[in-house]
């Protein structure tokens, strides 16, 4: 069983079944920003999401199970204008590519059942296959802990790095990678496209375990899809020419 | 097209402006005034005459009373006559919103008085009404003034936009008679020019046009802020009121050495300066520039001089709110204070007292604005306006000794106004279609009608007609819309329930300016405390890692949440960004081009020490000692590098941490911005890194690892220019700052929504994402072309800074490029001071790679 970073999904490959994992889509986005009183022209973040997905898709092909982790719809107690069509049309488009849907809940999803429903997709709380355990990242469940689970993969971080060289400063969206309490927890960046993500040199994680991100490896994909290992955080030279 | 013709205007005698004045108007008048003032004579009799007219008079020049009588005048008669309509004769527009004083002044005062003599004649009169209509007047209050008209109508441009998308008001709006702009020279902006738009809308609801009168003080060129008042094609005369008064304007140093300003002794000798100063005076006003040195000398007065200004000092700036401004002008008109300090917020308009003395602290950087600020003295007739320059270090010396020489010769800076701003033309557009349908070429002909406006090309109009109308959005989008339009019909209306509410709550060109709070995240130990504020725009172009002073200690910046900036206290690197830059005026153009000369006449006669300070001291007007250190900075410049003057552009190339060239540009601070963008640009793109840049009012640097000063001076030309700062600001803080400003202008995003209002914080968010997003729609998306178009125009001087590209390649001013071991004297402030912004070019994809490979080798070396 193997796992390798393509853009910004997690692929894991085990014979000839593959499962890939995306985090955090908060779809309906543009709608929040509309009802907020700004005004996105074009695509908007759907589009940039979709155009995402499919880049995604091009390198992997199709894939058995997808997995959400979580945070697929963005806002909370309500269902906003293009909300339901934008999550309809993520779920057709899934389906396309894949032979199964698996979606996990994050903070944002609190009415995000019914409408995935509709394509007769679950949401669980975490999704156990093999030694992975699928998961949110904001909560905690006792049955991730079993003996048989060696590996969480999470979202809900939105992990970034900004890299500076003295003069220039840019924020790339990255794999986190650590240990705690003997598992390995991957946390996977955000498809969300209207931030770069949280620098985790900066801000805190807000995962629901004591991870030490000093101690976690920093995996950034570019746009050929080459994967950058950047090494641990705490050995990452700010400023270096 | 027509333009209209522009010319002066013959003043009245003292019979022939009696000879228009009602009797009653006449005796009220002379039984205030001893005589008329000239401004009076030189404008009333045309107000009359239904003229346009553009009276530009020094402050104190009785301008306001000027536009009011001939109106009053005119009303007093309709009354007598029992003819007053229910109906708007006069409407009065002030860009401030603290009107009332004014107005009491100028109008109820006179209003009752005559109305009083009439009483006294036995002479019957109907009452005349004035109405103020500002962002403060209240639901109630506006209601009653739908119901019964006021006869004039006193108000901002704002609030004047929301009147006449008001259905009540229109009706009575139809036979407006007069326009009043007073303190036009503060509206050469975007706010003027959404004024002149609301204006012609204003004509365009009526029967008849209204005379247009407007009020300026000293401002340069007259005939263009004319045709800005009046618009195309219509005539204007222009009253040029000169100052009868005589200036009486002197310079100081406020110590011996000038190069260690801040030192405590030297503090000391400034602020006993001061005093004596104002010890001396009935009321001193206080110029600082910026907001943080207000409050630095209201605080440090105070510690000096134990117990001598309590209660009797007051701070006056923009943060401050209007309710505390309005206190200390009250105690200021009151005579109640013995001084009072302010950044800028105190040059415009209300009559503010018995000043006698004005100080400037550190140069106005311009000859209007130091005017304006002086004139805030002796504004009681007869009085002549005093004022002094404190100069705090040696380019201050040598511009304010300029300045005091160009005001006395009577050389104003000229002002340009902004043309075809698309983000204004947006708001007005949408505010058109509320009001009715419109055909679009009837729109269009009404909006050439602003001078800002005149040469406005259909393919602009149209991009803001497809931008409102949703075109840019996704098909199932259209909620996106704001008007709609027909292009086989041409016409264009509104869309969307919500659309009055809409435009009447997002009005206005004034960019919010957010303030952010400075929060200490380490030590540990002090997490969480609060140091004060910064900023919004301050904030912008702080990186982590760059150090600042507020309040007297210094920080580094970590990182950002929200409205908060989280720092790090105790730090003992030197300061990387001043943290009052993004207050700081520009210098204007002509002042620099005149320190330029003034460098020159000085090198040519630098050998013979004597003659020279001599020179010096007959060329301003100025003391030996002052003309000695004038000599001396200039010496030092000569002995240590080359001398730049007006005829010379020195480039000094040197190594430190990084490699620096200095260009000692001396053509004021708008086209350094410009010029160093290009040379930083074509620095970027001679190696693919990004370049930092920084400019002051007296040239500008660049920095990076390797710079090859021969290839960047050469890659620079008047022909490639243009291409290259386009490409330069594309990714720099400034025009994503812009970009904000003009989407709010252009209602992208909008302030107030269904009863929300929003941060600044949060649209600054999002108009980051917005204009990621409009970039990878159109590169020429009528709203990022208008962010584009104000870096340019309103923020750098780009037509200038290419003339002077242009005077470089036909050798009138020859590029001399010197190595030096270090910084020389005349770059010493711009190394300290300069605002930075960083030129781009690199690409993310790039720059991840070169990270990458030093990352690892930085590790595999470590390891």
């Amino acid at each position: 069983m193997a796992h390798e970073f393509i853009g910004r999904g997690l692929l894991i490959t085990e014979g000839k079944t593959k499962i890939l994992a995306v985090a955090d889509l908060h779809m309906g986005y543009d709608g929040a920003l509309r009802k907020a009183g700004v005004f996105v022209p074009g695509g908007g973040v759907f589009g940039q999401t979709m155009t995402d997905l499919k880049e995604i898709f091009e390198m992997v092909g199709k894939v058995d199970i997808v997995v959400l982790l979580g945070d697929v719809k963005h806002a909370f107690g309500t269902v906003l204008p293009d909300e339901r069509w934008e999550i309809l049309s993520l779920l057709d488009y899934l389906l396309e590519k894949s032979g199964e849907i698996v979606v996990v809940k994050g903070n944002h999803d609190v009415l995000l059942g019914p409408i995935v429903h509709e394509r007769g997709v679950k949401i669980r709380d975490y999704w156990v296959w093999g030694s992975y355990c699928f998961l949110h990242g904001d909560r905690d469940f006792s049955a991730i802990y079993q003996r048989r689970i060696k590996k969480w993969v999470v979202g809900h971080a939105h992990p970034a790095i900004e890299l500076m060289d003295g003069t220039k400063h840019e924020r790339y969206k990255c794999f986190l990678c650590g240990f705690l309490w003997g598992r390995e927890i991957i946390v996977v960046p955000s498809l969300f496209s209207k931030s770069e993500g949280v620098d985790v040199l900066t801000r805190e994680l807000g995962l629901a375990w004591p991870l030490d991100v000093m101690r976690c490896c920093v995996y950034i994909t570019n746009k050929n899809g080459d994967l950058l290992n950047f090494g641990l955080v705490k050995n990452i030279k700010q400023g270096i020419k | 097209m027509k333009t209209g013709t522009v010319s002066c205007a013959t003043p009245a005698t003292r019979a022939e402006l009696t000879g228009v004045l009602h009797p009653l108007v006449r005796e009220w008048f002379f039984s205030r005034f001893a005589d008329f003032s000239p401004t009076q004579l030189a404008a009333v009799t045309h107000i009359h005459g239904r003229k346009n007219i553009l009276v530009s008079a020094p402050t104190g020049g009785t301008k306001t009373l000027t536009a009011f009588l001939a109106i009053l005048n005119y009303l007093v008669d309709l009354a007598v006559r029992k003819e007053l309509e229910d109906k708007i004769y006069a409407v009065y527009i002030s860009p401030l919103r603290a009107l009332s004083n004014d107005i009491f002044v100028n109008l109820e005062q006179p209003l009752k008085e005559i109305f009083g003599l009439a009483k006294k004649q036995g002479v019957e009169m109907q009452e005349i009404r004035v109405g103020l209509r500002t962002g403060d007047t209240t639901a109630a209050q506006r209601a009653k003034m739908a119901r019964r008209a006021p006869h004039i109508l006193v108000t901002t441009p704002e609030s004047l936009a929301i009147i006449i998308t008001t259905p009540k008001f229109v009706g009575c709006a139809r036979a407006i008679e007069f326009v009043i702009v007073d303190e036009i020279h503060a509206m050469a902006n975007k706010r003027g020019v959404h004024l002149t738009l609301t204006l012609e809308r204003l004509h365009e609801l009526g029967v008849i046009e209204p005379v247009r009168v407007g009020l300026s003080a000293t401002i340069s060129p007259l005939e263009e802020v004319a045709r800005f008042l009046v618009g195309t094609g219509r005539d204007c005369v222009i009253a040029d009121v000169k100052l009868d008064k005589k200036l009486d304007i002197g310079l100081l140093a406020s110590g011996s050495n000038l190069i260690e300003g801040d030192a405590p002794a030297q503090q000391r000798k400034m602020y006993d300066l001061l005093d004596e100063l104002i010890q001396s005076h009935k009321t001193t006003l206080i110029f600082t520039n910026t907001r943080n040195a207000t409050e630095k000398i209201v605080h440090y007065l105070d510690l000096h001089f134990p117990g001598r200004y309590t209660g009797l000092i007051g701070a006056h700036h923009s943060s401050m709110s209007r309710q505390k401004r309005f206190e200390i002008e009250d105690k200021l008109r009151g005579g109640e204070l013995r001084v009072a300090v302010t950044s800028t917020s105190l040059e415009l308009g209300i009559d503010i007292g018995s000043i006698d003395l004005v100080i400037l602290l550190r140069s106005p950087k311009g000859v209007a604005r130091a005017l304006q600020r002086i004139g805030r003295a002796g504004h009681q007739l007869h009085a002549n306006p005093k004022g002094r320059f404190i100069v705090t270090d040696r380019d201050d010396l040598v511009e304010c000794a300029v300045l005091m020489k160009l005001m006395t010769e009577g050389k104003i800076d000229s002002i340009r106004v902004p043309t075809n701003c698309l983000d204004v033309l947006s708001q007005h557009v949408f505010g058109m279609a509320i009001g009715r349908v419109w055909q679009a070429d009837e729109m269009l002909a009404l909006i050439r009608k602003s001078w800002a406006y005149r040469n406005l090309s259909n393919e602009d109009f149209y991009s803001v007609i497809s931008y409102l109308a949703g075109d840019y959005a996704l098909e199932h989008r259209n909620v996106y819309a704001k008007i709609w339009h027909d292009p086989r019909t041409k016409e264009i209306g509104k869309r969307g329930k919500l659309a009055r509410i809409i435009y009447m709550t997002n009005i206005g060109t004034i960019p919010e300016e957010g303030s952010i709070g400075v929060v200490i995240n380490s030590p540990a130990a002090r997490r969480g405390e609060i140091v004060g504020s910064v900023d919004e725009a301050f904030l912008e172009r702080l990186k982590r890692g760059d150090v600042f002073v507020l309040g007297g200690t210094k920080y580094q910046f970590l990182f950002t949440r929200g409205m908060k900036a989280y720092v790090q206290a105790d730090v003992s690197k030197q300061p990387t960004v001043p943290s009052w830059f993004s207050e700081m005026l520009p210098l204007a153009f002509e002042v620099a081009v005149e320190i330029a000369r003034f460098r020159g006449l000085v090198s040519e006669r630098i050998k013979d020490a004597d003659s020279c300070v001599e020179f010096i001291e007959e060329h301003f007007g100025i003391g030996a000692d002052l003309a000695e250190k004038i000599y001396e900075y200039i010496k030092e410049q000569a002995d240590f590098s080359v001398v730049p003057d007006d005829k010379t552009l020195v480039v000094e190339e040197f190594k430190a941490e990084r490699h620096y060239l200095f260009f000692h540009a001396m053509y004021g601070r708008r086209v350094n911005d410009a010029l160093s963008r290009a040379y930083g640009y074509a620095a970027a793109a001679l190696r693919y890194r990004d370049i930092e840049v920084g400019i002051n009012d007296n040239g500008f640097f660049i920095a990076g690892d390797k710079l090859e000063a021969r290839r960047v001076l050469a890659y620079v030309t008047s022909k490639n220019f243009i291409e290259i700062l386009r490409e330069a600001i594309e990714k720099t803080d400034v025009l994503k700052r812009r970009f904000r400003h003009c989407a709010s202008r252009s209602l992208m995003i909008l302030r107030n929504y269904k009863g929300r209002s929003k941060s600044v914080g949060k649209q600054q968010v999002h108009s980051g994402f917005l204009l990621s997003e409009v970039r990878k729609l159109s590169g020429e998306f009528p709203i990022l072309r208008e962010a584009r178009r104000e870096v340019f125009e309103d923020l750098m001087d780009v037509p200038r800074a290419l003339e002077i590209l242009k005077l470089i390649e036909r050798g009138n001013i020859k590029i001399k490029n010197v190595n030096v071991p270090l910084v020389s004297p005349f770059g010493l402030n711009l190394m300290a001071q300069s605002h930075s912004d960083l030129i781009s070019l690199e690409d993310r994809a790039h720059f991840l790679k070169r990270m990458h490979d030093l990352q690892r080798g930085v590790v595999e070396h470590g390891a």
